[in-house]
Parts: C-alpha cells; sequence; structure tokens
C-alpha cells in the first residue's frame, strides 16, 4: 500500500519544487550495508540492507543520505553504499516510475563525460577566434578583496586538515 | 627512427645551432628550437614557461568553444574557484575559471591555471559545494601539471614534426601572424590530449587532492561524490557513448578510491557549507540553458 502511495507523492513533489535537489532519487545498495536511525555510525542500527537492495534516496546530511527501502523501513545509510540507479536496472514497478519522473526533471541534455578529457562535440565545433575569448576570459578574474567578501558573505571559513601524502 | 636516436640527433642538432644565431628562409632556429623545448623539456619549467604554454593551450581549447555570455555567472564561478585555490598549493597561479557554452557535462584543465566548466555541468550541479568540488578536481590536475606532463609526453612521440611546425611559426611571428602563441599542431596536440583524456592515476590523484582543497576551503566533501553518483547514474541510456566511458576508469572505482579520503577529513573540519541558495541565484539561466 505505501508502495502505491509513495510514487504520487513524489511525482507531486518533483513537479512542485522550483528548486532542484538530489531528493527522490533511486539507488542501488552496492554492498551490505547497516541502516541507522541517524547520520551518525554512533546511532542506533535499524538493520542491514543487502547488496543489490533498491532504495529512494530522500536527503543527504554530509556523507550519509537518509533513505527509504523497499520493505519502507526509513533510515541513513553512508553516501557510498550506494550507486544511482539506471532505468534498465529498475526491477521494481516503484523504481520503474521513480525513473521515469527522474528523466522528466533532468535539465540537462543528458551527455555524460565527466570531468576530465573534453567532448567530441566541443573539439568538432566550428574555429572561433581563440585570443579573442581568451582576453574576455582575463575580464572575469575577480580581485583578492571581492573573493575574501564572497567568501564572508557565504560563511565559508579556512579548515586545517592534514596534507595528503606526495606521490612516490 | 627509434626514440632514442631521434634524441641524439635534435640534441645535437640544438648544440650546433645554440649560439649560432643560423637562421633558415628568414627564421632564427635557436629561438624556435627554444620554443620546442619549451613543450618538450616539461621537467624544467618555471612557473613562467608553464603559465605561457597553458594560455597556448586555453586559446586552442577556446577556438572550439564559445564562452557563456552570462557575465554573473562567469564571474560567480571565478570567485568559487578564486577562493578554492587559495587552498590549493598554488595559490600564487593566475587562476582563470571559464564557463563554456556547452550542454555536455564536462570539465576540464589547461596548465597554468585555466579551469573549464560547461553549462552541461552546471546543470547537473544542485549546490555550491558541488560546483567546488568538480573545479578542485580540476584545480589538483592544475597544481600536480598533469597536463604539462601528458603534452610534454605527446610532443616527445613527434618530436622533429613538431619542430617543423614551430619553424613555420617563427615565421608567422616574423610576418605578424595572427596566432603568435600557438601552432595548427600544438592545437591537434592539445585536441587529442583533451579528446583522450588523463591516465586514471592521475584521476584517482586529482579526486584526493580536491576533496581536500573542498576541505580546506570550508565546503562539504562529499560534494563532488555526489555529482560523480549523479553521472554514473546516467550511464549511457539514450545518449551517445562518451569519451569518459570508453577511456576512463569507471566512476564505482573512483568512489571506492575516494571513500577513504573521505572518511578521514570527516573528523578534521568543523565547516561543512552547502549554499544550496546562492548557486542556484547566480546558475540559474545556465540550469534553464544547460540542456
Amino acid at each position: 500500500m505505501m508502495n502505491v502511495l509513495i510514487v504520487p507523492i513524489l511525482v507531486v513533489f518533483c513537479f512542485l519544487i522550483s528548486s532542484p535537489s538530489r531528493a527522490a532519487q533511486a539507488a542501488i545498495v552496492v554492498r551490505d550495508s547497516p541502516l541507522y536511525l541517524d547520520a551518525s555510525p554512533q546511532s542506533t542500527q535499524l538493520g542491514e540492507l543487502s547488496k543489490d537492495a533498491e532504495v529512494i534516496l530522500l536527503l543527504r546530511q554530509g556523507g550519509w543520505y537518509k533513505v527509504e527501502a523497499a520493505d519502507n523501513r526509513v533510515g541513513w545509510l553512508r553516501m557510498l553504499s550506494v550507486r544511482f540507479a539506471r532505468a534498465q536496472e529498475a526491477q521494481s514497478e516503484t523504481l520503474a516510475k521513480l525513473l521515469a519522473v527522474s528523466r522528466l526533471a533532468a535539465p540537462a541534455s543528458g551527455v555524460a563525460t565527466g570531468v576530465r578529457g573534453a567532448t567530441s562535440e566541443a573539439l568538432a565545433d566550428d574555429e572561433r577566434d581563440g585570443e579573442a575569448q581568451l582576453q574576455r576570459v582575463d575580464s572575469f578574474v575577480p580581485s583578492v578583496e571581492r573573493v575574501s567578501q564572497f567568501a564572508a558573505e557565504g560563511e565559508l571559513s579556512s579548515q586545517s586538515v592534514t596534507a595528503i601524502a606526495e606521490e612516490d | 627512427m627509434n626514440y632514442a636516436l631521434k634524441v641524439c640527433v635534435l640534441v645535437s642538432f640544438v648544440w650546433l645551432l645554440d649560439g649560432c644565431g643560423v637562421t633558415v628562409q628568414g627564421v632564427d632556429l635557436s629561438r624556435v628550437i627554444g620554443a620546442g623545448s619549451k613543450i618538450m623539456d616539461v621537467g624544467e619549467k618555471s612557473q613562467e614557461e608553464e603559465i605561457e604554454i597553458g594560455r597556448d593551450t586555453a586559446e586552442a581549447l577556446l577556438s572550439k568553444s564559445g564562452l557563456a555570455e552570462d557575465a554573473q555567472l562567469q564571474e560567480y564561478v571565478n570567485k568559487v574557484g578564486y577562493w578554492l585555490a587559495q587552498h590549493s598549493d598554488r595559490p600564487d597561479l593566475p587562476w582563470h575559471f571559464v564557463v563554456l557554452n556547452n550542454s555536455a557535462a564536462n570539465a576540464f584543465a589547461a596548465p597554468g591555471g585555466y579551469v573549464f566548466i560547461t553549462t552541461g555541468m552546471l546543470a547537473k550541479v544542485y549546490n555550491e559545494a558541488e560546483l567546488a568540488g568538480v573545479l578542485a578536481h580540476e584545480i589538483a590536475h592544475v597544481t600536480q601539471r598533469h597536463h604539462l606532463v601528458a603534452l610534454q609526453g605527446q610532443s616527445r612521440k613527434g618530436l622533429f614534426g613538431d619542430v617543423l611546425v614551430l619553424v613555420q611559426q617563427g615565421r608567422k611571428r616574423d610576418e605578424g601572424g595572427a596566432r603568435g602563441g600557438s601552432t595548427a599542431h600544438f592545437d591537434d596536440m592539445v585536441l587529442d590530449l583533451y579528446g583522450r583524456g588523463l591516465n586514471r592515476e592521475d584521476e584517482y590523484r586529482a579526486d584526493a587532492l580536491g576533496a581536500h582543497i573542498v576541505a580546506r576551503a570550508g565546503y562539504d566533501h562529499y560534494g563532488f561524490t555526489s555529482v560523480l553518483q549523479a553521472l554514473g547514474g546516467q550511464g549511457e541510456d539514450g545518449v551517445e557513448i562518451t569519451l569518459f566511458l570508453k577511456t576512463h576508469p569507471p566512476i564505482h572505482d573512483r568512489l571506492q578510491q575516494l571513500e577513504p579520503v573521505l572518511m578521514g577529513l570527516d573528523g578534521q573540519v568543523n565547516s561543512n557549507r552547502v549554499l544550496a541558495g546562492r548557486y542556484l541565484t547566480n546558475s540559474r539561466d545556465a540550469m534553464q540553458s544547460g540542456g
């Protein structure tokens, strides 16, 4: 019954909210993982989710996702215990419908080439005046004062972090 | 001719030219050889030379991609990037953060402090911490000189060809040619590298260093993980098979490598700003046009 209700609720939610988020994303558990009451390994353990279990991501908080499992249990999983589901992986009706909704709400073309390597689209594009564009790029560089002000406005503060080991 | 022999011949050639002021058809070959070694001898590069090579690289990339017209968006991304760069190992580089008008989700860097991100990637990012994660990954490629070393490797493979093209470049310069900083061959080399991407160890390293930069700058250090998960979930459904998916380590492997790094940072920072509202305010147009 709950599965029947959750889809229309999420559909309405996805269309009503104007600010995007990663809520209501279908995901797959990648390893047997404990489900916690709160976003902390010190909190009460509600049980365990098995590898390949389907969940719906409701909220992210730091390195944790609040999830709803297929058996309606709601709790917190470590973020890296899941990966986002693809349409062909949706085994349950709930997950398939949810993915279909996510697709409708997707803001971009869906051509994901990741964070390195240019795209074939970009490289085959028409020739432009690179030098003129480079001069425009120079004009966007902010002053040190503006960057400091920007950080202060966002309440960003420098943190002390142990340096990562140098490569051999 | 094998590589070692090529090197011996070129070294002899450069030695003979050095100090002789030899010119061929009006081109000062010693100057040209100097320009060639600028790219080939990367390990010995000064920061000034690295910046110069980076500017040539950026120019070659910008000749293929249009800038996003939204000046407010460009300035916003620069402010985020500059704040992050101040928390990297090389804050003194002349950093430039560039939004390209391209619907494909992508980001990449060039030597000397150039970082590019597409409107398509911005459309997949949901808050400033996620944007910071993407930019920090690219900043790490720059601080580690990953592209510079890769360009060096490519240049070595085509030793004589590069010299000949640079002779042509020298001639262009003498004639007041339009492209002083790059040649067609150099452009090809750059575009080939950016089409293939870097090796997987460079990517893992940039993932880890990027997480540290983000954490030092006070952002939520899981933002980049969120972006990777979203891109990984997209797969190849209904879209072209991308260079990323064909030639680079799977996202699942990257996340596995990144997990201990992120957990190591968990207890070290007191700030994990997300800043979703500020991101949405500044990127609304890109969100709408990114697709």
